[in-house]
């Protein structure tokens, strides 16, 4: 009965007000958040946003449509270099370069999606994972352009109101909400539908009229833009890129960690999966600097023995097996 | 002569050496139920899923409608009025029955509303007896319930021709019965109907015309008794089987 929860996004009749005093009271904390907080956990939570924007991206094409994609870091590094060019030039306000970013990185992932969104499965993966590299190279060899291994320094940013670190946190913020916005606008819709119809069966979703190519395109896309954006405010938000920072490929394996941490395909498991592996990676790389990339290799062995399914799946059905 | 809903000229599809589909040049009239017969892996599935553009033609040209179908990618076509049902069944099975049934209303049944789909959805539920089990997870369903989820798909595409690929395997006396009278009213509603059909019984109750495939080749195709009394067709598929089966019965 209730087994289709983690999937399909089912309209349960959740009570309306309760519903919007939650959300009310969690906006209310998320705005007012930075008058409480110090430097370093204004860094945190501005991290921990910017996950949940990059979990969220993954899960449309990753969750929804169920193709692997291991683009992320590729459209993150884009929207960086993008937003830190074109800061640098001097030619747009801040507030414009996540934009145009993302407007880029959506125009490119149309153009690359169309040959390797074909592919299935597996080499899809191994596909958007090479993305990743080709443009990071790109970003190294074209130094007239991006500085090459030298990276580029981005103006300082004179904040209307507020400090530096609070317009950034906001910056994620509104980006994180309208991700979640598209999310759930996405899940409820047509789309959402055929998405949900391509990842059980693709052969049966075209059979019924869906052009799966085109879902698939759009899900991807979705799935650069978002990073790109975040990519343009992270750069403005360090001061300094270069292309193994941006492009870092763990970027690519995090998302999706998160995101099965959390549960695939629902709506707020990617935010909690970010939130929790944050949490102990900062807790983790305080006391065991060293251990970075082993708590990734850990985690995941981790999911895919106690969590196939992510925590909320995971909780729900332990929750279903009591009553 | 009746008008021709579908027609195939020529139509071939090889598998590397293997012909699987030769040659085949057949006209589907319009408002009768066609049976396609033939031995195991005479082609039959491989025609159907030729007029779907699940697989794409070697050689020949495909016309529906009066329009040329062959080479348009399957969403295309199944949004034309083309509907089929799968050999071996394919729901969403992460879906409930009432939203497999809506997903299709939705897209090639071409309505916009989600709320419009799901109520047409619940009325071609209806229609093949599944209504009932409307929130049931296809995962969970039996499989005479998921062959007439299949064929509730296919209806709520709102199709002018409607593809069974043995829909009938599996099913048993009653299930059986049902799935024939509903078969049968659907022709009666103005469906075209192409039935691939092992069990001869059934055959002989539903078909107007018949087609026999036989190593990839149409070796008979007209009304049904005439091709029930070709000299060809006894030789190669009815011969055997018919035989066998009417000395059994
Ligand atoms: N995708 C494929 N690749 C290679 N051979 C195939 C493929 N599909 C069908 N065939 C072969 O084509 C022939 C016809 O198969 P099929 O159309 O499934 O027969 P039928 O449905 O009449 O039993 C068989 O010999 C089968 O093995
Ligand atoms: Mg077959």
């Amino acid at each position: 009965m209730l087994a289709s929860l983690a999937a399909s996004f089912p309209a349960r009749p959740l009570p309306r007000i309760g519903v919007g005093v939650l959300i009310a009271v969690a906006l209310g904390l998320l705005i007012a958040l930075p008058l409480g907080l110090d430097n370093y956990y204004m860094r945190l939570a501005t991290t921990v946003l910017m996950y949940c924007v990059l979990a969220w991206s993954w899960n449309f094409i990753g969750g929804f449509v169920g193709y692997p994609s291991f683009g992320i870091a590729a459209f993150f590094g884009f929207g960086a270099y993008a937003g830190a060019i074109l800061l640098s030039a001097k030619i747009i306000p801040f507030w414009l370069s996540p934009i145009l970013a993302a407007a880029g990185c959506f125009a490119v992932a149309v153009v690359i999606g169309m040959p390797i969104l074909r592919l299935r499965g597996h080499y899809f993966a191994v596909a958007s994972l090479g993305l990743g590299e080709v443009f990071r190279e790109l970003a190294m060899s074209w130094t007239a352009l991006t500085g090459g291994g030298m990276g580029i320094n981005l103006p300082p940013m004179r904040p209307a109101f507020g400090t530096e670190a609070q317009t950034f946190y906001y910056a994620m913020l509104i980006l994180a909400l309208v991700t979640l916005g598209t999310t759930i606008v996405v899940a409820r819709s047509r789309l959402g539908v055929a998405f949900r119809c391509i990842r059980q069966n693709e052969e049966a979703a075209n059979m019924i009229g869906i052009d799966a190519t085109r879902s698939k395109i759009i899900a991807f896309a979705f799935s650069a833009a978002l990073p790109g954006a975040a990519g343009a405010i992270y750069a403005s938000w360090v001061g300094y890129i270069d292309p193994s920072d941006v492009f870092d490929i763990l970027n690519s394996v995090k998302a999706p960690v998160m995101v099965l941490l959390g549960g695939t395909g629902t709506i707020f498991g990617p935010a909690i999966g970010a939130l929790i592996y944050l949490v102990f990676e900062e807790f983790v790389t305080h006391h065991l600097l060293q251990f970075h990339a082993g708590m990734l290799g850990i985690i995941i062995v981790a999911l895919v023995l106690f969590m196939p399914h992510g925590l909320l799946e995971t909780l729900r059905r332990r929750k279903q097996g009591q009553a | 002569m009746m008008t021709a809903i579908l027609e195939l000229r020529g139509v071939s599809r090889h598998f590397g050496g293997l012909r699987a589909v030769n040659d085949v040049t057949l006209s589907v009239p319009q408002g009768r139920i066609m049976g396609l017969i033939g031995p195991n892996g005479a082609g039959k599935t491989t025609l159907v899923n030729l007029i779907t553009g699940m697989i794409k033609l070697s050689a020949g040209e495909m016309w529906f409608k009066g329009a040329r179908i062959d080479g348009l990618a399957p969403h295309r076509i199944s949004r034309l009025g083309i509907a089929r049902t799968f050999q071996i069944v394919q729901p969403f099975p992460e879906m409930t029955a009432l939203e497999n049934v809506a997903a299709a209303a939705m897209f090639a049944g071409n309505i916009a509303s989600q709320s419009e789909a799901r109520d047409f959805a619940e009325s071609q539920l209806e229609r093949v007896g599944l209504l009932e089990l409307r929130s049931t997870l296809a995962s969970r369903l039996s499989l005479g319930q998921r062959k007439r989820l299949e064929f509730a798909k296919s209806l709520a595409m709102k199709p002018s021709i409607l593809l069974l690929d043995e829909v009938n395997a599996g099913l048993h006396g009653g299930e059986l019965a049902e799935a024939i009278t509903l078969i049968r009213s659907l022709a009666q509603d103005g469906l075209t109907i192409l039935i691939i059909e092992h069990l001869m019984k059934v055959v002989v109750s539903l078909c107007d015309d018949l087609a026999v495939l036989h190593h990839g080749e149409l070796i008979a195709n007209g009304p049904a008794q005439q091709v029930m009394g070709d000299e060809h067709v006894i030789k190669a598929y009815l011969g055997e089987r018919y035989l066998k089966r009417q000395r059994a019965g």
